[in-house]
């Protein structure tokens, strides 16, 4: 419950600065209608099962997103670790493994899934 | 090399769209918090007025004064309405927002509830979007149970409160008149304006109908200020616009854009250009409501007027790519299908008149039209235009005349030489077998219709009178022995 615009304030700037002290790596998997048409539902548990036997999901996060509006690329992902960000796509059931591996194991800035960077926005 | 820039879609793809807290660590809800504690109604008024805020759902119509005005009726009840009906073929802006960025909306709602003086919010969507209206109910709970939607909201002493209405299924239902009584209950059937629905709108009363990528924008204006928006887009068209990219192009999808970038630009450098190296012809936008513009004009920066200059509209923002293989007459017919369909059947220039011009342009596509029919055209779509009750039918002929008007020489091609250069017109194009035909009978065992005649070994003939135009002959011959050649007509 937030009684006033301070304390939502507070607690955006918390969020914020949490954020920014955890280098863990974000998946946001692209979540809107055209993606699940384009399987990111089954994409999304995919990468989620292979995280958890690599036994590495305390510091990979798998999160649904809305749409980047690159449907030509769906399913689309972003991989964000703290300011960096890549988006790939497409990427299917079957590349999920690969993706993990080139992109979360490795660092990987190029490879054959990665279609751009974020797009900036008035928030940036 | 243009890019894009995102206010609208600023959190789409960014944050998790059930998560209050993504919304909120973007800065979510301050905007509401600082009108509340900060401004005062009518500064929040002065605020969308002073950024130049238009209308996103096709009009362009100012929003600062649409609220100036119901803010200033006096009535103890007022309503908010987001229109998300969405109807234009093609166009999912709208959807993309609700889904990607709930919150974004039910804040802006609320804001102009304050500017305005309503309790009582409505998001009328197409019920075609389930995905939108769950993440949409999920958000308006989540935002109730931390006191961001309801009674006295922050801490301060107004209260809003919303309720999602599912749309009646029907392109009309997104007029405002007709989307206010189809939430009454009623048939969604417009009405004469005036009175417009911010003097008497949803059960008698003022109420703002405006657009979901409109009110996306106000959480934005009112935490960046006025100034900060008009630096971006235009002078009379500040802002960015938000297209859907469909059609002929290599990357279809959504984009953000400041006003005033070029078509040129955002078919070419957003856009990728076009698929297969085929040369651009134009772009339709506006929907049923707009019309096509020829690639000679591609250099033109967009904004409300310079559409309109061009006998287009900005519309909603779905942007259909046409390239050298399509048939300008039968992209027009296409439009006016849509309207047929679509018409309500209220009034008759509408309901019939639309269903006539859609007869002319069907002559015009299969070979019977004569010198008189494009003047009949012509007649037919300035009566319609002028004497329609809503904007459906008011702005129905506007494809045919901008087609008319850019692309004469292609309805004389069919009118005069019976013939559709792009080949889509069925009934003025034949598939006939040359000499270099070797006689492999592959052809006339694919024909569906068996219409294919000859002896193994032996040149081929088909049997015009029969042949249904399937194309199968000419796609599975390998000696390139089946031409697509004009004319025709007499075996229609
Ligand atoms: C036939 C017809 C269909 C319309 N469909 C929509 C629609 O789907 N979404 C929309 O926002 N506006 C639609 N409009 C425009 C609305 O009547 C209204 O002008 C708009 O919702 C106002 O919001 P804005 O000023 O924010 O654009 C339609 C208008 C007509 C005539
Ligand atoms: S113009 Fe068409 S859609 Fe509008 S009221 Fe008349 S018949 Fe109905
Ligand atoms: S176009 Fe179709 S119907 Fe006509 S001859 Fe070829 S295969 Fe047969
Ligand atoms: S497929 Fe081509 S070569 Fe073979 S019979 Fe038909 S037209 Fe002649």
């Amino acid at each position: 419950m937030f009684n006033n615009l301070d304390e939502l304030k507070t607690y955006s700037d918390e969020l914020r600065n949490k954020k920014e002290s955890c280098d863990c790596v974000e998946v946001l998997v692209g979540m809107s209608s055209c993606g699940i048409a384009a399987g990111a539902k089954e994409v999304m548990k995919a990468l989620q099962e292979i995280i958890e036997q690599r036994g590495i999901s305390g510091c990979v996060k798998v999160k649904q997103t809305g749409c980047v509006g690159m449907c030509y690329n769906e399913p689309t992902m972003e991989i964000k670790r703290g300011d960096e960000s890549i988006l790939l796509g497409p990427v299917n059931v079957e590349d999920a493994e690969n993706v993990v591996d080139m992109h979360i194991g490795n660092e990987l800035k190029i490879s054959k899934y990665v279609i751009g960077n974020k797009f900036k926005t008035c928030l940036d | 090399m243009i890019e894009q820039y995102r206010i609208v879609l600023r959190n789409c793809g960014v944050i998790d769209p059930d998560s209050l807290d993504d919304y909120i660590k973007q800065y979510g809800y301050q905007a509401l918090g600082k009108t509340l504690a900060e401004m005062t109604p009518a500064d929040v008024v002065a605020e969308i007025e002073g950024a130049g805020l238009r209308g996103r759902g096709g009009g362009g119509f100012p929003t600062g004064f649409k609220w100036k005005i119901a803010a200033q009726q006096k009535s103890d009840t007022k309503f908010v309405v987001c229109n998300a009906d969405e109807g234009d073929p093609g166009a999912f802006m709208d959807r993309s927002v609700i889904e990607g960025d709930p919150h974004s909306i039910i804040e802006a709602m609320a804001i102009a509830g304050y500017a305005i003086g309503a309790s009582m919010g409505y998001v009328y969507v197409r019920a075609e979007y389930p995905l939108a209206i769950e993440r949409l109910n999920r958000a308006i709970d989540k935002a109730k149970e931390k006191g961001l939607l309801g009674d006295n909201i922050l801490g301060s002493d107004f209260s809003f409160d919303l309720e999602i209405k599912f749309g009646a299924g029907a392109f009309v239902c997104g007029e405002e008149t007709s989307l206010i009584h189809s939430i009454e209950g009623y048939r969604g059937e417009p009405t004469t304006k005036p009175p417009f629905p911010a003097v008497e709108g949803l059960f008698g009363k003022p109420t703002i109908v405006n657009n979901v990528e409109t009110f996306a924008n106000v959480p934005a204006i009112i935490l960046k200020g006025k100034d900060w928006f008009r630096s971006i887009g235009t002078e009379s068209s500040p802002g960015t616009k938000v297209f859907a990219l469909a059609g002929k192009i290599n990357n279809t999808g959504l984009i953000e854009v400041p006003m005033g970038t070029t078509i040129n630009q955002i078919i070419f450098e957003i856009g990728g250009g076009i698929p297969n190296g085929k040369k651009a012809k134009a772009i339709q936008t506006g929907g049923p409501s707009g019309g096509c513009i020829p690639v000679k004009y591609f250099d033109t920066a967009i904004d409300y007027e310079s559409l309109k200059a061009l006998e287009s509209m900005m519309g909603s923002g779905g942007m259909i790519v046409l390239d050298e293989d399509t048939c300008i007459v039968d992209t027009a017919k296409f439009y006016l299908d849509f309207t047929v369909d679509e018409s309500c059947g209220k009034c008759t220039p509408c309901r019939i008149g639309n269903k006539r011009l859609l007869e002319l342009l069907e002559k015009v596509t299969n070979g019977t039209a004569d010198e008189n029919t494009l003047n009949d055209i012509q007649s037919l779509s300035q009566v319609i235009k002028d004497t329609s009750l809503c904007g459906l039918g008011q702005t129905s002929p506007n494809p045919v005349l901008s087609t008319l008007k850019f692309f004469p020489e292609e309805y004389k091609e069919h009118i005069v030489d019976k013939k559709c250069s792009a080949f889509v017109c069925k009934e003025l194009y034949q598939y006939v077998i040359n000499d270099s035909c070797v006689g492999c009978t592959l052809c006339s065992k694919k024909c569906p219709v068996s219409c294919i005649e000859g002896e193994v070994k032996g040149v081929h003939i088909i049997v015009q009178d029969d042949c249904i135009k399937c194309g199968k002959c000419y796609e599975v011959c390998k000696f390139n022995s089946v031409d697509l050649v004009p004319g025709g007509l007499s075996n229609v």
